[in-house]
């Protein structure tokens, strides 16, 4: 499986005495030097600052996202989807990313689109993965995912835990 | 032109295009292009209350030879004057029937058709383009797929077919032109 993980680089730093033994004389100087030039520059810490950043500001956006399918309504517009959906999209949304959030991880932010039928949908995306999660006004909330011969699906009702399996497929898509 | 092959409910010829409108998204005049994610997850491919209760149900599309695009948008606007389905989407019939699903191992081959469903007399003989419309049936309707499936199978097998069907639709598409879609009266003075 898949899974995008920065342990690795970080435990390059720690083996840097090690590497000094194996790596002798201005070889391994110069790659001592190089190796403390990332612990000061601390690439790694301002690579996941700047994820953060970048995921709080997407999160911003598909909440502004939401608040303007929202105005449509609100303003008149005809549209094929009610309030009470983009409640519950909303409140889907904060769920799942709580549960990842109290892990210490950050959930992707999904594309999010409404539908034909009262219903709006989320959808992640990485590599084979592919995830959706549809919620509809009527407080149903259908889980869908899929990865080349992979076929999974699970329904629950809005304010439903979410099972295992749902997290797990979640997670795939969760740093 | 004599089109004998075409009878109601009669499956339309392997070698035919099938086009379906639908709503470009936001990013579509700067990247050109649609994702199959974008696709399905507009629902295009999700059949209507009314297309569940059609008989057979089926989700409308329209021949390409005998329904240009701007035909198929006029009839959209004959329930929405302003409608914003502008991108048009274009389908192989073979490759609609080409699509397998897969249910815990086991291939499902043959889950689509494609096939003529004629509009009222009065609507077929009188508005252009309005004989090429055809319908996508089988497998987007749960009721059709196989009965040894469970509800929950039948269920992520629709899904499947669905985003199968993003996903073909995604490789051909293209936007409708304003120019294009002129009244017509006002397209034959200029």
């Amino acid at each position: 499986m898949a899974t995008f993980s920065l342990a690795a680089p970080n435990d390059l730093l720690v083996r840097n005495p090690l590497i000094l033994t194996l790596v002798a004389g201005e070889e391994g100087k110069q790659l001592s030097d190089k190796i403390q030039k990332i612990k000061t520059d601390e690439p790694i810490q301002r690579l996941i600052l700047t994820y953060e950043e970048d995921n709080q500001q997407k999160h911003q956006k598909l909440l502004d996202y939401i608040q303007s399918l929202r105005l449509e309504i609100i303003s008149g517009l005809e549209t094929e989807f009610t309030l009470s959906v983009l409640k519950n999209a909303e409140q889907v949304w904060k769920k799942m990313r709580e549960i990842f959030s109290s892990q210490g991880k950050c959930l992707e932010i999904p594309d999010a689109c409404p539908g034909y039928n009262d219903n709006l949908m989320y959808t992640w995306l990485r590599g084979e993965h592919y995830l959706e999660c549809e919620i509809f006004g009527s407080g149903e909330v259908e889980f869908f995912y899929r990865a080349n011969n992979e076929v999974w699906g699970e329904d629950i009702k809005l304010g439903q835990e979410f099972s295992t399996a749902i997290i797990e497929k979640a997670a795939l898509f969760a740093w | 032109m004599k089109l004998n092959f075409i009878k109601n409910l009669a499956s339309v010829p392997e070698h035919c295009y099938v086009i379906r409108l639908t709503r470009p998204p936001k990013d579509f005049h700067e990247k050109k292009k649609i994702s199959s994610i974008q696709l399905d997850s507009d629902g295009v491919f999700t059949p209507s209350t009314a297309d569940r209760e059609s008989t057979p149900p089926h989700l409308s599309v329209w021949v390409d030879f005998l329904t240009t695009p701007v035909q198929a948008y006029r009839f959209l606007q004959g329930t929405n004057p302003n409608s914003d389905k502008k991108l048009v989407l274009r389908l192989s019939v073979s490759e609609i029937r080409n699509i397998v699903g897969i249910v815990e191992g086991k291939t499902y081959p043959n889950l689509l058709n494609v096939v003529w469903v004629f509009l009222e007399e009065s609507v077929r003989n009188k508005l252009p383009g309005a004989r090429g419309h055809s319908g996508i049936t089988g497998g987007l309707f749960e009721q059709l797929l196989p009965n040894e499936l469970t509800k929950e199978q039948k269920k992520n097998l629709r899904k499947y077919l669905r985003s199968e069907l993003a996903k073909l639709a995604s490789n051909d598409c293209f936007l409708l032109k304003e120019g294009q879609l002129l009244p017509e009266k006002s397209n034959k003075q200029t």
